[in-house]
């Protein structure tokens, strides 16, 4: 009897062993598509995580809302000030788009490349594995989220949405991407320098861009906004100024480091960005799933 | 309803590991230093050390089932967790036998397991190209702060939990 357990623990051993590499090799070939038990599991969890977060999300609101109070007079003389200033500013706006729509009409174009539907969404929650720059946004595909969509908060662009299920998804921070996830960019003061946003350096916190034509025009200080051109993200979206100038590694072309211009860390509410214009990538996609159904 | 509390605990845990981290001051995070909750290890290792009899199994088998689940929600890779708590479970399994359950045994069985579970998930993340992080950099960066911060988790729940293992264990087998 002992000698026939030992030998059930070893098949036990080796079976398991045998299901874990199965279950490696079979996740790292997925690329974000879920199925449907996957999906029930994230929106049960993400129900639960809702119901938890938001009175923890109150609470901290809460405790912001004491500190801010002390500010507030002083932030009311300024903000005055600055909505004179806002006033003429949105009466400009105005003007400019109206004639920009005029012009566009006379030109027959409909949508722009840099055109896009915001969906607005709460995060809640972060992966605890920080290996994985995760983070869980309570709108899925009901609410029209897609994998391969572009996030962004008020300060710049925050990384893609790489899984969406029913009434949640699952997005990839900026600080996560390396070579399967580029970017394609362009410096907004010049479009002659373009390139591709190539991975993340944690030890300087920068994301690597590279230049793909060498111009020589690159410098630090430069903005750096999505180009449109990736097929994926609307163009325009604020990524970061370069706070660093070098030659790559075979010296043929330029890299630079650019500082991103959201916060990664800290965040509550982002917008997740639907592209109006027919985007090869996003589109087909679904048009293939719907096939398939 | 006795059999349904344990994962009821673990899932609320599951949760939890999720939210504290985003509740964790943004001056930390900037640190550069990992913080990994295991509290679905500590809390599986303290099923094993005083529900669990020297033949069952639930500290094991809710340990290896919630960290699948903790993968299929919070990370891209399946079965990574899984191997590392399933090893390190098996481990307390085996060691527990040999030694008396008290408070300091269960300190050194945690350390010595999240460290086992640490090392796995390192060598296997490294080997699939998840990280690229040095030894010296993940013993320092990663390995020391989550350990840490395990034991701390397990200094607060061992008060409440341990005791009241032993008393579930006990209507278990009665009703048995």
């Amino acid at each position: 009897m002992p000698r026939f357990l030992r030998k059930r623990k070893l098949i036990v051993f080796f079976t398991s062993i045998i299901i874990v590499v199965i279950l490696i090799g079979f996740s790292l070939n997925r690329s974000g598509q879920t199925n449907i038990v996957t999906q029930f599991i994230t929106d049960t969890v993400g129900l639960a995580q809702n119901i938890v977060y938001q009175p923890v999300q109150f609470f901290i609101g809460l405790t912001d809302n004491v500190k801010d109070i002390r500010d507030v007079y002083k932030q009311n003389e300024v903000l005055k000030s600055e909505l004179q200033e806002y006033k003429t500013l949105a009466f400009k706006v105005n003007e400019l788009e109206k004639e920009n729509e005029e012009l566009r009409s006379l030109l027959n174009i409909d949508v722009l490349i840099s055109d896009y539907t915001p969906i607005r969404a709460t995060v809640i929650s972060r992966s605890p594995e920080q290996f994985f720059d995760q983070i869980k946004v309570n709108k899925g595909q009901l609410h029209g989220v897609k994998p391969n969509m572009a996030v962004i908060t008020a300060d710049g662009m925050i990384g893609k949405v790489s899984s969406a299920s029913q009434m949640t998804s699952v997005i990839q921070l900026l600080s996560g991407f390396d070579e399967h996830n580029r970017i394609s960019v362009v410096v907004e003061e010049n479009e002659n320098v373009f390139g591709l946003i190539e991975g993340f350096n944690n030890d300087t916190q920068t994301l690597l861009f590279r230049e793909l034509e060498n111009s020589g025009e690159l410098e630090e200080g430069q903005t750096v906004i999505s180009s449109g051109l990736g097929g994926m993200f609307p163009r325009g979206l604020l990524i970061g100024t370069i706070s660093s100038v070098e030659l790559d590694q075979y010296g043929l072309t330029q890299m630079a480091h650019v500082e991103p211009a959201a916060d990664f860390i800290d965040i509550n509410h982002v917008i997740i960005v639907d592209r109006d214009i027919f985007s090869p990538i996003i589109d087909d996609e679904t048009e293939i799933e719907e096939e398939e159904e | 309803m006795r059999s349904f509390i344990l994962p009821v605990i673990l899932f609320i845990l599951l949760i939890l590991e999720s939210i504290t981290i985003n509740l964790l001051p943004s001056s930390i995070l900037a640190l550069d230093l990992y913080y990994i909750p295991h509290w679905l290890l500590v809390f599986s290792i303290l099923i094993t050390i005083y529900y669990d009899e020297l033949h069952s199994y639930y500290g094991i088998l809710n340990g290896v089932l919630f960290a699948f689940l903790f993968e299929l929600i919070y990370t891209d890779l399946l079965g990574i967790y899984l191997l590392a708590y399933a090893v390190a479970l098996y481990m307390v399994h085996l060691l527990k036998r040999f030694l008396h359950k008290n408070f300091i045994v269960t300190f050194l069985l945690v350390t010595v397991s999240l460290i086992v579970a640490e090392f796995i998930l390192f060598a296997l993340y490294f080997i699939v190209g998840q990280v690229d992080l040095t030894l010296t950099d993940f013993i320092s960066l990663r390995l020391i702060p989550t350990v840490l911060i395990n034991i701390l988790f397990l200094l607060i729940i061992y008060p409440i939990f341990a005791k009241r293992l032993m008393i579930w264990k006990e209507k278990h087998e009665q009703l048995q």
